[in-house]
């Protein structure tokens, strides 16, 4: 028990440092912001590796899942909003790739496992 | 931005799945989450790794404190520490001299630790991968004073080790680093410190890519490595210098990894060669007790810290015996000008210190500084310094008699390993 106390303890104290850090390099645009997104993918990276797996089917579902809102998100804020038929179109067609991108990740474990 | 977005979107969606891995194994460490952890101290600047370390040592000795207090029968020993903490705290800010020599003692290691690692800042060599004149610097460093010049040396070492292993990374070197005859006019005093440096620099380049979840075998191969690049770019006299390093490195910068080097340091000895192994590492980790991050927050770095570290730390007798030795070396290095510090320090716990190791470390350093400032009058003033009536016995036990014996001992030998003394139990040495 004494272990893991410990390790959530440094868990947190390196959440703690490391989101300061990003903070200051998100300050600073462009050469900061690649710094922080490379720092956010390596710690993604490490541990996404050191999953168990069962629960890295679940995270890599949700990680795409995450990501094909992000992608939907952002052509949202760049679609052409006065052509709302092409604007719904497009967000169907962005949601329904996301779905088959979880769906594949689902179907790789399965054929993996 | 939308990458930005991206990665942003995962590092959260990653810590949380690690979150609910701890919650899914209570009772055992995530390795998600450990791995999550250690790569996050992998992606800070250098003053946050720093204050990364110094609140790890916080909240280990926090949790250490509180699970004494949730155990009836360790209250004592829970009151004791609090009082310690309390009185140590106390002394840094009291305005009288006890509260001065304390401040003095916490400046003094700072200047030190600060002269190793922002030497480039003091000299103005060029950084890495450009190549400079180890003589020239060396030199230039001997402008700072004798003292200062010592741990600019050592950090000197450093910087001009790692960027020739870059070189031998990237295709091989024609000589060992500081084996090349082209430094053969080096000052012989100059040595030692720059085969501390090299081993710094071998052991920060070897324990980088090891996690605490390495595997035996690389734990293993990292220690074998470091002895073999010690062997092969060291001058043979100094061997032990360099080698003592990798304990140094390992506990002030990669704390983690303490435990699993210690799983192999036998079995790593004996594959290389080097029986002293285990020794030498715990040497090294004693001295870095002195000037691990922790130790730079003011009132709680106290050298009573340090040695209940020490004392905590080490897993068996060698270990336990050789860690004292390093930490009181790097203190005895530090302060030697100073001996009005460590009266201080015999007056408040002489008594706990004497018959350990305590007194062969001093005697190194004495040793050692005989060796690198010959003739420099802080020795004789360390020797010769007189206590206060209450202290005197002490001094004389476990400072001035050690250290004259050592102090002959490193004018009569031509050569050899100076820290070789502080490896052997008290009195065997000399």
């Amino acid at each position: 028990m004494r272990k893991v106390t410990e390790s959530l303890f440094r868990f947190g104290w390196a959440m703690t440092t490391f989101g300061l850090q990003q903070a200051l390099h998100l300050a600073a645009p462009r050469r900061g912001w690649d710094e922080a997104e490379r720092g956010f993918d390596a710690i993604a990276a490490a541990a996404a590796k050191e999953m168990d797996e069962a629960l890295r089917t679940y995270y890599r579902a949700g990680d795409r899942l995450q990501a094909g809102l992000v992608d939907t998100a952002s052509r949202l804020f760049s679609s052409r909003w006065s052509e709302p038929g092409e604007l719904m179109n497009e967000t169907w067609e962005s949601l329904d790739r996301t779905r088959a991108r979880v769906q594949e990740a689902l179907a790789e474990e399965e054929a993996g496992g | 931005m939308y990458e930005l977005t991206r990665s942003l979107a995962r590092f959260a969606w990653t810590t949380s799945v690690a979150g609910a891995e701890q919650l899914l194994r209570p009772g055992r460490v995530a390795p998600a989450l450990e791995a999550a952890t250690w790569a996050s101290w992998g992606e800070l600047e250098e003053m946050l790794q720093l204050a990364y370390l110094a609140g790890c040592d916080l909240q280990d000795d926090g949790l250490e404190l509180a699970a004494d207090v949730l155990r009836p029968w360790h209250w004592r020993r829970a009151a004791e520490r609090l009082a310690r903490r309390s009185l140590d705290a106390a002394r840094f800010v009291d305005p009288s001299a006890g509260g001065t020599l304390a401040r003095r003692e916490w400046r003094n290691k700072f200047d030190v630790f600060w002269r190793v690692k922002g030497v480039r800042r003091d000299l103005g060599h060029p950084p890495p991968p450009a190549r400079f004149d180890l003589a020239e610097y060396v030199e230039r460093a001997y402008g700072l004073g004798a003292f200062p010049a010592l741990w600019a040396i050592e950090g000197l070492g450093h910087d001009y080790a790692a960027t020739l292993l870059d070189e031998l990374d990237a295709g091989g070197l024609p000589a060992g680093i500081l084996t090349d005859p082209a430094l053969a006019g080096l000052p012989a005093s100059s040595a030692p410190m720059l085969h501390g440096g090299l081993g710094l620099a071998l052991a920060e380049r070897l324990l980088r890519p090891l996690t605490p979840r390495s595997s035996a075998a690389e734990f293993r191969g990292a220690l074998r490595r470091f002895v073999e690049l010690c062997r092969a770019h060291s001058r043979p006299a100094h061997l032990i210098s360099a080698l003592e390093s990798f304990g140094l490195e390992a506990r002030c910068f990669f704390a983690q990894l303490v435990p699993g080097l210690e799983r192999e340091l036998e079995a790593a000895a004996g594959e290389a060669g080097e029986g002293r192994l285990a020794a030498i590492f715990w040497h090294g980790v004693g001295r870095a007790l002195y000037f691990i991050p922790v130790q730079f927050v003011p009132g709680w770095g106290t050298v009573g810290n340090a040695v209940a570290m020490a004392q905590r730390e080490a897993p068996h007798e060698l270990a336990r015996h050789n860690a004292l030795a390093g930490l009181a070396y790097a203190f005895g290095m530090v302060n030697m000008s100073q001996p009005r510090i460590l009266e201080a320090l015999l007056r408040d716990r002489g008594e706990t210190l004497r018959g350990t190791a305590w007194s062969d470390g001093l005697a190194a350093a004495v040793q050692v500084r005989g060796r690198i400032t010959p003739g420099a009058p802080v020795l004789a003033g360390f020797l010769d310094h007189r206590p206060r009536p209450d202290v005197e016995a002490l001094w004389d036990e476990m400072v001035r008699r050690p250290g004259r014996r050592a102090l002959a001992g490193a004018l009569q030998a031509s050569t050899g390993d100076l820290l070789y003394a502080v490896l052997e139990p008290a009195g065997e040495a000399a």
